[in-house]
């Protein structure tokens, strides 16, 4: 069983799991409401265009705290950014491709003049995990939980905005603010789980998860926990293949996830079940 | 005692367009009263401009002595059931909770005491619908949908209903049902304003009923107001009325029928109801 243990035994491999436990967790309880009010877009947009603050904090000359400051800055700003777009009217899926595209552009163009251009980049773009210091997992560590803090204290309100925003303006809730607040949050465990998984993959862990989640539970606390577990368990198996099979850690994660998915999309009776036991049964 | 409802001279809209005008109207407190008229004509704003969503652009709202942000604890407010995402994962007994919802700060956020339980419990049993707390809100049909957004709306025991559309939908025994709430509420002393498309149950269980197509068309007791030529000039012609037994039934146009089921496509919903401000737009 030395295959199971064995991981275990690096520093980098202990703080990974860590690291990815709690952006599991974050990833989870913002990835309920991005699952159930379809932001899955807006959370790609949000995940690529904090490359552009990564950038210009690592052209900077900014250690990985700055970096990270500065995808949150800009992962943030693009969330407050369409939100305040859609405001004035423009359609929220227009309003996201401009800015995803235009902040995702300029991080490349910012990024290629760097001397190793293409290694930098493709850190950014799939992320390694097993290789960040120990500072850049203290930041993980520390927006992960702000997220959850967060969302534990405004739950009621995120709750009620995400439901009925109508019956919650009357009631007094702020309603743009939540909504606001909300996309900041994916935002933060956007830049969380950037590390781990790369911008091009944050989505996979912010949907993949609650998306499982949404099709074994049916209320949104629960679609939290049992996505975080998803989230967890995605994260042990992909570091297990990662240090076995000798893969990049962030995709390995995002395939677990995706695979969790499948399987549970094709035995829950939300899923395929009942389709396949007509064909089955036929 | 002041009335539940002062409106005067009130012009407003949404995105600049304007869609009441001038209407002014009075309603003592402990009344019912039937908000009636077409699609479009005004109806659901007025019910928002006094639930405080939208501000007047012109003229003064008072409802229940202040204005309407100052007393929303005091008002039940209903949306229309199309307003809502009956996709969303969330319990019958959630959604009621919602209805409890207060501003707190500090550690009293996370105060749920068995009171609130209690309230949200006797709202249910009030609609009889306590044996689905637990049930998902999707699930249910839709008179039972409506029964539970109306449990929301009077789980805080508010002095004054704004109530949107509380029948639409509904067949004919739930909606008998949901007629003889709102009076059990009125005996009780709530005053309750809801709007409607059915003309027979405003004459049936209102004191009150004003016609709306932008302006007041008339404003009074059903008996009065209810007449061959206020119908034609609120539906603009589109009332189909028809004597029976001496009273006077009208259904309003087929534009009712169509809106019938409470879980078509919310979007297409939208387009024909132009009244819908940007405050029911779903996202979150």
């Amino acid at each position: 069983m030395d295959w199971l243990t064995d991981p275990w035994q690096f520093d980098f491999m202990r703080r990974a799991l860590l690291a990815g436990a709690l952006v599991a967790l974050a990833s989870s309880v913002v990835g309920a409401f991005v699952v159930i009010k379809g932001l899955a877009f807006l959370t790609d947009a949000v995940a690529h265009t904090s490359l552009a603050g990564a950038a210009i904090a690592f052209l900077a000359g900014g250690g990985s705290i700055v970096i990270s400051l500065g995808a949150a800055g800009a992962a943030g700003m693009t969330a407050v950014g369409v939100s305040a777009l859609t405001r004035a009217r423009l359609r929220e899926d227009t309003a996201i491709g401009i800015l995803f595209a235009a902040l995702f552009a300029f991080g490349i163009l910012l990024i290629s003049r760097a001397r190793n251009y293409t290694l930098e980049l493709s850190s950014f773009l799939v992320g390694n995990i097993l290789t960040v210091p120990t500072e850049d997992i203290i930041v993980m560590a520390i927006l992960s939980i702000v997220v959850v803090v967060v969302m534990a204290i405004f739950y009621r309100e995120m709750l009620f905005v995400a439901y009925d925003p109508t019956m919650a303006a009357a009631a007094g809730v702020p309603v743009a603010l939540v909504q606001t607040g909300l996309m900041v949050l994916v935002a933060l465990a956007a830049v969380a789980a950037f590390r781990l998984v790369g911008v091009a993959l944050v989505m996979a862990m912010l949907v993949a998860t609650a998306a499982t989640a949404a099709l074994v539970v049916r209320r949104v606390p629960l679609i939290m926990l049992v996505g975080a577990i998803f989230g967890v368990l995605s994260v042990v198996i992909g570091l297990y293949a990662s240090f076995h099979a000798d893969v990049a850690s962030g995709p390995a994660i995002v395939v677990t996830s995706a695979l969790f998915f499948l399987i549970v999309f094709t035995l829950s009776p939300r899923g395929l079940a009942p389709w396949l036991q007509r064909v089955l049964t036929r | 005692m002041v009335p539940a409802i002062e409106v005067k001279s009130l012009t407003t809209g949404y995105r600049g367009h304007r869609a009441i005008e001038d209407v002014s109207f009075s309603l003592p407190q402990g009344k019912v009263m039937g908000l009636l008229g077409p699609n479009g004509s005004g109806k659901s704003t007025l019910i928002k401009t006094l639930v405080g969503l939208i501000e007047p652009w012109e003229g003064d709202v008072c409802v229940l002595g202040g204005a309407p942000r100052e007393v929303r604890r005091q008002i039940g407010y209903m949306p229309q059931a199309e307003d809502i995402d009956w996709n969303f994962p969330v319990t019958v007994r959630e959604v009621v909770a919602m209805g409890l919802y207060r501003k707190a700060l500090g550690l009293d956020r996370f105060r749920r005491g068995s009171e609130e339980k209690d309230r949200i419990m006797t709202a249910l049993k009030r609609l009889s619908v306590d044996h689905l707390a637990d049930r998902q809100a999707g699930e249910l049909s839709g008179g039972q949908q409506r029964r539970m957004l109306c449990a929301r709306a009077l789980v805080r025991d508010p002095e004054l209903f704004l109530l949107d559309e509380p029948t639409a939908g509904l067949d004919a025994r739930s909606e008998q049902e949901m007629i003889d709430l709102l009076g059990e509420l009125a005996a009780d002393g709530a005053s309750i304003v809801f709007c409607t498309h059915d003309i027979g149950c405003a004459a049936e269980c209102c004191d009150l009923t004003l016609f709306l197509n932008r302006h007041v068309i008339t404003y009074g007791p059903p008996a009065t107001t209810i007449t061959e030529e206020m119908l034609n000039r609120t539906f603009e012609g589109h009332a189909l009325v028809m004597g029976a037994e001496g009273n006077r039934l009208a259904l309003s146009s087929h534009d009712h029928y169509e809106r019938e089921d409470p879980h078509r496509d919310r979007e297409h919903a939208r387009h024909d109801h132009p009244v819908r401000g940007r405050e029911g737009r779903g996202r979150g």
